[in-house]
């Protein structure tokens, strides 16, 4: 078996499992990287799609300052390519994390590349509730936090975790960038490891890797959304 | 003054949209009794949602006065502007039930859950508010399935958990928004007879949106008819349904339909001297009597009906008859008179509107 790997696979092997370049360093990286960005970044963008249904012309505590302010915030940052944001925010990124390279230091940029994306989802998904379900809320005295978390949340429950599941797909996506500045993870081994040695094998297995996970995501995201939504039968 | 429950002074509701103003209300006041049951009609796009929603506050009036159980919600004209305090303004909602034509329940929520969430805020525990969720539920005859979410309900149950969360908070004032229309006619007929139920046992006034002329018919005691923002005609329910004055009135309540095929039933026939086209309305006592043989018997008037249809105006039989009354002018006069004097509304058609 380890000898038909070895022929087919000559170089993954070579990559060790701990080292520097290791497999499961390069997992762990991955997973550190999507699992903080997508927990700062969920969470920005969770209260900008929040502000954005609420204080809408048209919402429940209409407010165009605030409005507009969260919608040119999100737009901005929408705008630029993840790529370039990555060096663009260097300074901020010192700024938080006082260093400019590595896993943690990818932190910052992956944070503020998936907030904008995940916002406007959120804000699809909570778009989706009846407007006569608040106006139903409000007739029986609804708060401001049962209209946010009794109503929106809750109502749009299944769909939020169709747009999470999207946006978590599309995040480990962009961790395979984070390598340009030197953050490692599967991205960077398939292309530092890979690619630019001519190593085939390598490229496949980290895509292969990244692929499972990926398919991962998205079974258990589905599950969930059909789980959490009782709208129809 | 004492017994009124609702008032609405002098509403404006104005939408700008684009270039155009929309005058969704326009000068519209309104005032609706303890234990009425205020039906408000129109066609759609007539303003009745934004009406009634003008009574919560769910829409704020442009202009105008909104005064409920005394309590002065809103009041606003050129000098100045007063408003209810916002926290004020969700605990009085609570005693102002609302139902509305698709349900509006939280569908990731069971029934039982509908009903415990208009209560989150009231005094009682969980213990309390859960029996309390539980005796409303039994009272709409869903006990069974107060577990249920909304998406395994039919329209009519739906309706029916709607009911049960609107009244959670023991209202004053349930206002229904079509409730009823897009229900089937068996549904619809429960429900309503739900409403009037709860209007005659609870003391609960209801004010009741709709564009059927049925519903109106099986529970309401008052109606107002709305157009373009206006109200333009109201009152006791057989007023309006045998004695209305506007067109889109009589159109609602069908007078025209009835007059029309009366008019098609006499294209062909020529009236002598001695002949007039009556429209008789009559309902309680005077159902019972035999009025034409009255008729005869003392002024030798002759009756012919024409066409006649009798109607269910809160399951009491309202007749309307389009009769020749055949005599001399003098009887015919006196037998006019004797039966207004019964309680019968006659009116003289004009031969040329006929
Ligand atoms: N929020 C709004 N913005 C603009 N126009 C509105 C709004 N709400 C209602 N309208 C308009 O006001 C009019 C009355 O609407 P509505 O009260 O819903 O009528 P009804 O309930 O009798 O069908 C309609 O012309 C409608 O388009
Ligand atoms: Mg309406």
């Amino acid at each position: 078996m380890s000898e038909f790997l070895a022929k087919v696979f000559p170089n993954v092997l070579a990559q060790g499992w701990t080292d520097e370049a290791g497999w499961l360093t390069a997992i762990g990286q991955t997973f550190y990287m999507t699992f903080w960005s997508f927990l700062f970044g969920g969470i920005l963008g969770l209260l900008f799609g929040i502000g954005l249904v609420l204080t809408t012309p048209e919402g429940v505590y209409p407010n165009k300052v605030i409005f507009n302010i969260c919608d040119k915030i999100v737009s901005f940052f929408r705008a630029i390519p993840f790529i370039i944001l990555l060096a663009f925010i260097a300074p901020v990124t010192q700024l938080i994390v006082h260093t400019q390279i590595g896993t943690t230091a990818a932190l910052v940029p992956l944070s503020l590349g998936v907030f904008p994306f995940y916002a406007r989802q959120v804000q699809v998904a909570l778009s989706s509730v009846d407007q006569g379900i608040i106006e139903a809320a409000q007739s029986v005295g609804a708060t401001f936090f049962d209209i946010v978390f009794t109503v929106y949340l809750r109502e749009a429950r299944s769909e939020i975790a169709r747009v999470t599941t999207v946006t978590l797909i599309s995040l480990i996506g962009l961790t395979a960038m984070a390598g340009a500045i030197g953050a490692g993870g599967l991205g960077n081994t398939a292309i530092s490891y890979g690619y630019n040695r001519f190593n085939n094998d390598v490229t496949v297995v980290a895509t292969l890797i990244v692929l499972i996970l990926v398919v991962v995501v998205q079974v258990i995201g589905d599950k969930l959304a059909t789980s959490l939504n009782h709208r129809s039968n | 003054m004492s017994n009124s429950i609702i008032e609405l002074s002098n509403i404006k509701v104005y939408f700008q949209q684009h270039q155009s103003l929309i005058k969704a209300i326009d000068d519209v006041s309104l005032t609706v009794d303890q234990g009425d049951i205020y039906g408000v009609v129109g066609y759609s796009g007539a303003g009745k949602s934004t009406l009634v929603r003008v009574i919560n506050l769910l829409q704020e009036p442009t202009a105008g006065k909104v005064t409920v159980n005394n309590d002065i919600f809103f009041s606003k004209n050129e000098q100045s502007i007063q408003r209810i305090d916002k926290k004020d303004l969700r605990t009085k909602r609570r005693k102002i039930g609302m139902i509305f034509q698709h349900f509006n329940l939280l569908n990731e929520q069971t029934a039982i859950q509908n009903v415990e969430f208009a209560l989150k805020h009231s005094s009682l525990n969980e213990k309390q508010r859960q029996k309390k969720a539980e005796h409303l539920l039994e009272l709409v005859d869903l006990t069974e399935q107060k577990n249920h979410f909304p998406a395994q309900l039919s329209g009519g149950q739906q309706q029916r958990v709607a009911i049960a969360r609107a009244l959670a908070n023991d209202p004053e004032i349930l206002i229904s928004d079509e409730a009823t229309s897009a229900l089937d006619p068996k549904n619809t007929n429960q429900i309503l007879d739900l409403l009037k139920s709860l209007n005659q046992k609870l003391g609960l006034t209801i004010v009741l949106i709709t564009h059927e002329m049925a519903a109106v018919k099986r529970i309401a005691n008052k109606v107002a008819v709305m157009e373009q923002g206006k109200i333009i005609e109201r009152g006791n329910l057989i007023d309006i349904f045998t004695n209305a004055k506007e067109p889109l009135t009589q159109e609602l309540v069908g007078a025209q339909n009835a007059s029309r095929t009366a008019i098609k039933l006499l294209q062909n026939y020529e009236l002598t001297e001695n002949e007039e086209i009556y429209h008789l309305v009559y309902s309680g006592k005077s159902i019972q009597e035999p009025l034409t043989t009255r008729l005869f018997e003392k002024f030798n008037v002759e009756t012919s009906i024409i066409y006649g249809n009798v109607d269910l105006l809160k399951e009491k039989p309202i007749g309307t008859l389009y009769v020749i009354l055949h005599g001399e002018n003098k009887a015919r006069q006196q037998a006019k008179q004797y039966l207004l004097s019964h309680g019968v509304l006659a009116e003289k058609l004009e031969t040329e509107a006929v």
